[in-house]
């Protein structure tokens, strides 16, 4: 690639810029800086509106009643209730136990808690989803 | 509390803070020669161990493989430590800072709040440098970003105890002992012997060039095996695998190619040069199946043509780095 090849597109870096190695007008390698590809933000646009797609699949069962909001934190720090389990010190089949909304109505607040500090939002949050 | 040290902006994270941290120390090597002498490159598609539900692909080797050789080549130092508990953990952070010591950390990506949006995904092995604290923040060199960063100490604790694939478990490190007159070319032969034979020698189908291969024969039957859909998420995880995760460009290709330019000149060999060159062109092509792939993922209906043409270019790939390495093997 030649520096004058380096993409400088509007991307998903919000204003970085990347390095990236090109080579000068006389073939060696330096270190040039890209805005952003067109082709990586086609890649990531089919990855983020995938995670989108299921978060707001999620956000509709919560509303219906046939998940807990914890299933809508869950699905926004992209995880799966093994790896949340991880985040908070259970097991998964725990943490599936409480993604019903009747069993996560009765959590005590220190469990809460727990969620809360793996999630990075507070004691609040982790029982509301958006309007 | 804040260490003077000289922020690196580099392509990648992991050879980007080791050279960062050998310049700190007196010792003045590219991030390149640094990927090269651990022996970063690399190519590994393994079908089923699934990454957001899509195979596993990665275009360079397992991480902190880098660090551990490089340091090992460099007769370095590399201390590492890693906790059980996060307090213990970010106490032993502030004492390392206390002493003047920079210290590397293996963190997610997820839970780094300076990250862009839509860059955060639940990846363990980002590297980052801790040069100091003010207040609650930590101040980060984040070799990806062109300035230094900030961070919360409580989002920097969640990313460093992040779970699933590749915990980090608190991950500290630092160099020391460092040589500042090593035997660059022994460490470079030995850089380039062990990736020549990983990209050539591991008879498994899942690995270096024979990897590439089985890429190139799944891909084409992605359509009609997954469906529209779910093929084209499949072909995004391998593009992003191979332009989004900070790879200098094609999948590590370029940063490769500049190292062994570089070597050339070290080692006084052309050959290394003539291989630069051909790994170049092969840099070319990858980010040519990057654009056909985006071009397939835009398309409201792929066709199985269309996956085929991505295939024929990736088997391509997969010869001419054969040749390449080939090449290289006898050249060093």
């Amino acid at each position: 690639m030649r520096i004058s090849d380096v993409p400088q597109d509007d991307s998903i870096l919000e204003g970085h810029q990347r390095a990236c190695y090109a080579q000068d007008s006389s073939g060696r390698y330096v270190l040039a800086t890209s805005r952003g590809w067109d082709v990586e933000r086609v890649a990531n646009r089919q990855a983020v509106s995938q995670i989108d797609e299921k978060i707001a699949q999620v956000l509709v069962d919560v509303r219906a009643g046939k998940l807990s909001a914890l299933a809508y934190h869950m699905a926004c720090a992209h995880l799966q209730p093994r790896g949340l389990a991880a985040h908070v010190g259970l097991w998964a089949w725990q943490v599936r136990r409480h993604l019903r909304p009747s069993v996560f109505a009765r959590l005590a607040p220190a469990m809460l808690k727990r969620y809360a500090d793996a999630l990075g939002i507070d004691l609040a949050t982790v029982c509301q989803v958006p309007r | 509390m804040t260490i003077a040290f000289d922020h690196v902006h580099a392509a990648h994270c992991e050879s980007g803070v080791v050279a960062a941290m050998l310049r700190h120390g007196g010792l003045k090597l590219s991030e390149a020669m640094v990927f090269g002498i651990g022996s970063g490159l690399f190519f590994l598609y393994l079908p089923l161990f699934k990454i957001y539900g899509a195979p596993l692909t990665a275009y360079r080797d397992a991480p902190n493989a880098i660090m551990t050789r490089c340091a090992k080549r460099l007769g370095v130092g590399l201390r590492k430590t890693r906790f059980r508990d996060p307090q213990v953990a970010m106490q032993a952070l502030d004492d390392a800072l206390a002493r003047g010591v920079p210290v590397g950390m293996q963190t997610g990506v997820f839970w780094l709040p300076y990250f862009p949006r839509d860059m955060r995904f639940q990846f363990n092995g980002h590297h980052v440098i801790a040069y100091g604290k003010e207040h609650d923040d930590y101040l980060l060199s984040d070799t990806v970003f062109e300035q230094v960063v900030r961070c919360a100490s409580a989002d920097l604790q969640r990313a460093r105890f992040a779970k699933g694939p590749l915990a980090p478990k608190g991950l500290l490190y630092y160099l020391d002992e460092i040589n500042t007159k090593p035997d660059l070319v022994a460490a470079v032969r030995a850089g380039i012997r062990m990736t020549t034979s990983r990209m050539l020698g591991i008879p498994i189908s899942y690995m270096g060039v024979k990897g590439i291969r089985t890429l190139s024969r799944a891909l084409a039957g992605w359509p009609q095996k997954l469906g529209d859909n779910k093929a084209k998420s499949w072909l995004a995880n391998v593009i992003r695998m191979q332009e989004e995760i900070g790879t200098g460009g094609a999948g590590f290709r370029f940063m490769y190619a500049a190292f062994l330019d570089e070597a050339a000149q070290l080692l006084d060999n052309p050959a290394l040069h003539h291989v630069s060159q051909q790994l170049s062109e092969i840099g070319d092509r990858w980010r040519d199946f990057a654009v056909a792939g985006a071009q397939v993922i835009r398309d409201q209906k792929a066709s199985a043509a269309g996956y085929q043409a991505l295939a024929d270019i990736i088997a391509e790939c997969a010869d001419r780095e054969q040749r390449a390495f080939a090449e290289l093997r006898r050249a060093i």
